[in-house]
């Protein structure tokens, strides 16, 4: 019924580039020069289209949108509802962004109105980013509206910065968004490219940013509203007109404020005279390979293909470096915008192609290839140094059952993930429930008396070295214990002793014979005593033989300041 | 008057057994350094490697059927480097509780080659058996299974016999299902042995084992004293004071099973 376009603004960004010039040996004043050859920027103004009847995204193509019936997205204000956004047919109609809804309505009567999701948008952009990884791994969201790539060293992949633009244009507009691009050699250059630059692809060449720049209003530079403000007082309109002032005069007069920082300073950046990282959205990976096929692939069959060709490439270059993969990633980037991405964690760092194979068997399953994957990239996101092993002639039986137990680790850790499966490990402390904690199992082989022995090896997490003090039972301790303690009903003497006769779970059970009190105090230098009370646990034997470990927490003698004793039974013998 | 005497001496044997740390072995006899499973009779006690083993207790409520499994558990740790792997759903752990590490040493399971495993569906457990059961790798498997057809069975024992690892399903006392598996145990307590220092505090566990169902062996009922971690698994008297009873020692409880899987690693 209703489809509401958003013009959003797009984004620029910056990468230092492939040029081998060197750091000159003096301070390097100008590093403008050094960076020529270098800074991408794309910037896309994105329009979703929100579908509150039965359009979906895919039903518009831009030409559409610029036909559909004056809309808005809403939000509302300190008086009523704001226009927060308009499609192109209502900015014809006069009616904008900031616009009251009652205002707009007097306008043009028939607008259509939806209200404005921005946790959705903010979810969209995150997706468009998380597509445009399939260009370079550095990436990331600006402001609601915008992403930044930074290129450097990527463009040839696509075979030149102008292809580039082209790729990610059609990419867009295939999942019917409409973009602005702007590529530069700094991100700030690029930022102003994609807004400012007079058309909708905007590519700067290397070492043109001041001319292309000097053209563009001041708010090309990114300035805050006061700035820009007094800029206008002074009659002061495009970048050229500031560029050749006296850089001690604007540093004054514009300084950085609470809101953003000074004209100066964006200045400089714009012009590549400061650097300007961009903070991507995720780390870029260690390792990473990616094909793109002629053709999408739309089975299971073809991605398999792939995917083996990656792997075979990705263990090549983890055997030459002398490193294996801990954690895997492979993204395949679907031909309209969604990215699946599959991650396999390994217990030990491996570069065994036919494992790592065997993990992502069961999971290709889960990549719905929709209308295609265009690119299948496989990413390495930590690695280990392990060395080239030597066959074992002899003894090597410890080795291939650790080999075996590793991979089976693998395996089922990525199937019911890494927290469900763990391994035990004794921890120094009296209260039971923390006596033991569950761990992620490694595998170690340690060599004694010239015999090799697997063992889990629990890794201590915590620099607390009491935890790792061997574990002493004190008493009798049950085989299960109730993460949540289950409360009974107690026929017991006061103040102290085993209790006659208990009730758990509906059943009443007749104690034949008691032993205990093992009292244990809340540790104090834990900081528990204030939520944990004293407690008293007796092993009990019922009339039937079942054995069970029952515990009173607190005490009469103090029931006055921290309640009446509460009897719970917290774990099962065998 | 003797009886005081004979109780003493007892005592005696006991205590310094312990101090030594070698448990209360009758002297002149042979200490199996194996498995603890280890209770002979009328009927060999035996449990097979490389098969499927079910337990279920005889009414809810008791921790017996969980040690039993504990202590054959155990059993496959000895003279074996490799780990052990305990699976149990979430539903399990609400019912019969986490598995608890100190709990389990005190049963002879050795904490550092105990993994655990929590699938959260019941699809999820019969695949961690499965896989777990078919790498190798593993010297045990222990694991609650709620509801479990005769085709699972059928292909956990495959996988239990294609590298000779041994299964010890925990099933629930009132399932009825039919499943293929090599012995059906049913567990149940009885009041412990007497503890020589506290008449009034329980003693050494006391548990009734009854043989339902054996490939090999007739049906049969054990009533065993479960000692510490170290020691064997003793036969009990049958009625009165529950003295140790003679105790049979097999040389070795996991019998021929082991040699052919040694056999089959090896080729």
């Amino acid at each position: 019924m209703l489809a509401i376009e958003r013009w959003q603004r797009a984004f620029g960004q910056t990468t230092p580039s492939q040029t081998t010039a060197k750091p000159t040996a003096t301070p390097a004043p100008d590093r403008q020069g050094r960076h020529n050859r270098r800074e991408d920027t794309h910037g896309a103004s994105t329009q979703a289209n929100f579908s509150p009847g039965n359009f979906t995204r895919k039903d518009f193509t831009r030409g559409e949108i610029a036909q559909t019936p004056p809309a808005v997205l809403t939000e509302s204000g300190a008086k009523g509802l704001i226009i927060s956004a308009a499609t192109p047919a209502a900015r014809r109609l006069g009616i904008g962004p900031g616009m009251r809804l009652a205002d707009a309505r007097a306008i043009f009567p028939g607008l259509e109105t939806a209200v404005h999701d921005r946790t959705g948008d903010q979810a969209l952009l995150r997706q468009m980013a998380d597509g445009m990884l399939r260009f370079t791994p550095w990436v990331a969201e600006n402001g609601v509206d915008g992403l930044m790539l930074d290129v450097t060293g990527c463009a040839h992949l696509q075979g030149g910065e102008a292809d580039l633009m082209q790729a990610i244009r059609a990419l867009f507009q295939r999942a019917g968004f409409s973009v602005r691009l702007g590529l530069a050699d700094t991100l700030g250059a690029a930022w102003a490219a994609a807004r400012y630059g007079g058309e909708p692809d905007r590519l700067i060449a290397p070492g043109q940013t001041p001319q292309a720049l000097a053209p563009m209003p001041l708010a090309a530079l990114r300035l805050t509203p006061e700035t820009l403000a007094k800029l206008r007082a002074l009659g002061l309109k495009s970048v050229g007109q500031v560029m050749g002032l006296d850089r001690a005069s604007l540093h004054r007069r514009f300084p950085a404020t609470g809101s953003g920082p000074g004209l100066l300073s964006r200045l400089d950046q714009v012009l590549g005279r400061v650097d300007e990282p961009l903070s991507p959205r995720q780390e870029a990976p260690e390792y990473r390979v990616r094909q793109s096929p002629l053709e999408p692939l739309i089975d299971r069959a073809g991605i398999e293909a792939v995917f083996h060709e990656l792997l075979q490439s990705l263990t090549g270059m983890l055997a030459g470096d002398g490193r294996g993969a801990r954690h895997l990633t492979l993204s395949a980037f679907r031909a309209d915008g969604p990215v699946i991405a599959l991650p396999v964690g390994l217990a030990r760092a491996s570069r065994d192609a036919r494992h790592i194979t065997r993990l992502f068997a069961e999971r290709l399953d889960g990549i719905d290839p929709g209308f295609g994957i265009d690119t299948l990239m496989l990413s390495v996101e930590t690695t280990e140094p392990i060395a080239a092993r030597q066959q074992a002639l002899e003894g090597g039986g410890a080795q291939a059952a650790a080999d075996a137990l590793d991979q089976l680790v693998d395996r089922i850790a990525n199937r019911i993930g890494p927290d469900n499966l763990t391994g035990l490990a004794p921890k120094a402390s009296h209260l039971p429930e923390r006596a033991a904690s569950r761990q992620a199992p490694t595998t170690t082989v340690s060599a004694t008396d010239g015999q090799s022995t697997t063992l889990l090896r629990t890794r201590t997490t915590t620099g607390d070295s009491t935890d790792t003090a061997p574990y002493s039972p004190t008493g009798p301790r049950p085989l299960t214990l109730f993460a949540r303690p289950e409360p009974v009903e107690v026929m017991a003497e006061i103040p102290e002793g085993p209790p006659l006769s208990f009730r758990w779970r509906r059943v009443r059970h007749r104690v034949l014979r008691a032993t205990g009190p093992e009292r244990l105090a809340p540790e104090w230098w834990r900081d528990l005593a204030e939520t944990t009370r004293t407690r008293d646990y007796y092993l009990i034997e019922d009339d039937k033989g079942g054995r069970y470990w029952l515990y009173r927490d607190g005490l009469y003698q103090e029931a006055a300041e921290r309640g009446q004793p509460i009897w719970f039974l917290h774990g099962i013998f065998g | 008057m003797s009886d005081s005497a004979s109780h003493k001496a007892r005592l005696l044997a006991d205590l310094r057994a312990r101090l030594s740390g070698q448990g209360a072995a009758a002297p002149g006899q042979v200490r199996p350094v194996d498995l603890n499973v280890r209770c002979g009779g009328p009927h060999d006690l035996r449990l097979a490697r490389g098969r499927v083993h079910e337990i279920r207790p005889d009414r809810p409520g008791h921790g017996a059927a969980a040690g039993f499994a504990a202590r054959c558990l155990a059993g496959t740790q000895r003279g074996d480097t490799r780990p052990v792997l305990w699976v149990a759903s979430p539903r399990d752990r609400a019912e019969e509780g986490r598995l608890y590490l100190p709990g389990l040493v005190q049963a002879g399971l050795v904490g550092t080659r105990l993994l655990t495993a929590t699938p959260r569906r019941a699809k999820d457990v019969l695949w961690v058996l499965e896989e777990a059961l078919a790498s190798g790798a593993l010297a045990g498997v222990a694991a609650w299974v709620g509801e479990l057809g005769l085709t699972p069975s059928r292909r956990l024992a495959l996988a239990a016999e294609s590298q000779g690892t041994p299964l010890f399903l925990l099933r629930p006392w009132a399932d009825q299902a039919a499943t293929s598996v090599e012995t059906r145990w049913r567990v149940g307590p009885l009041p412990s042995a007497p503890n020589l220092y506290d008449p009034q505090a329980p003693g050494q566990a006391v548990w009734q084992l009854t043989r339902k169902k054996a490939r090999q062996g007739p049906p049969a009922t054990w009533e065993v004293v479960c000692n510490g971690p170290k020691d064997a698994l003793d036969l009990a008297a049958h009625a009165g004071d529950r003295t140790l009873a003679a105790r049979v020692w097999p040389d070795d409880p996991f019998p021929d099973d082991r040699q052919t899987h040694r056999h089959a690693r090896a080729g």
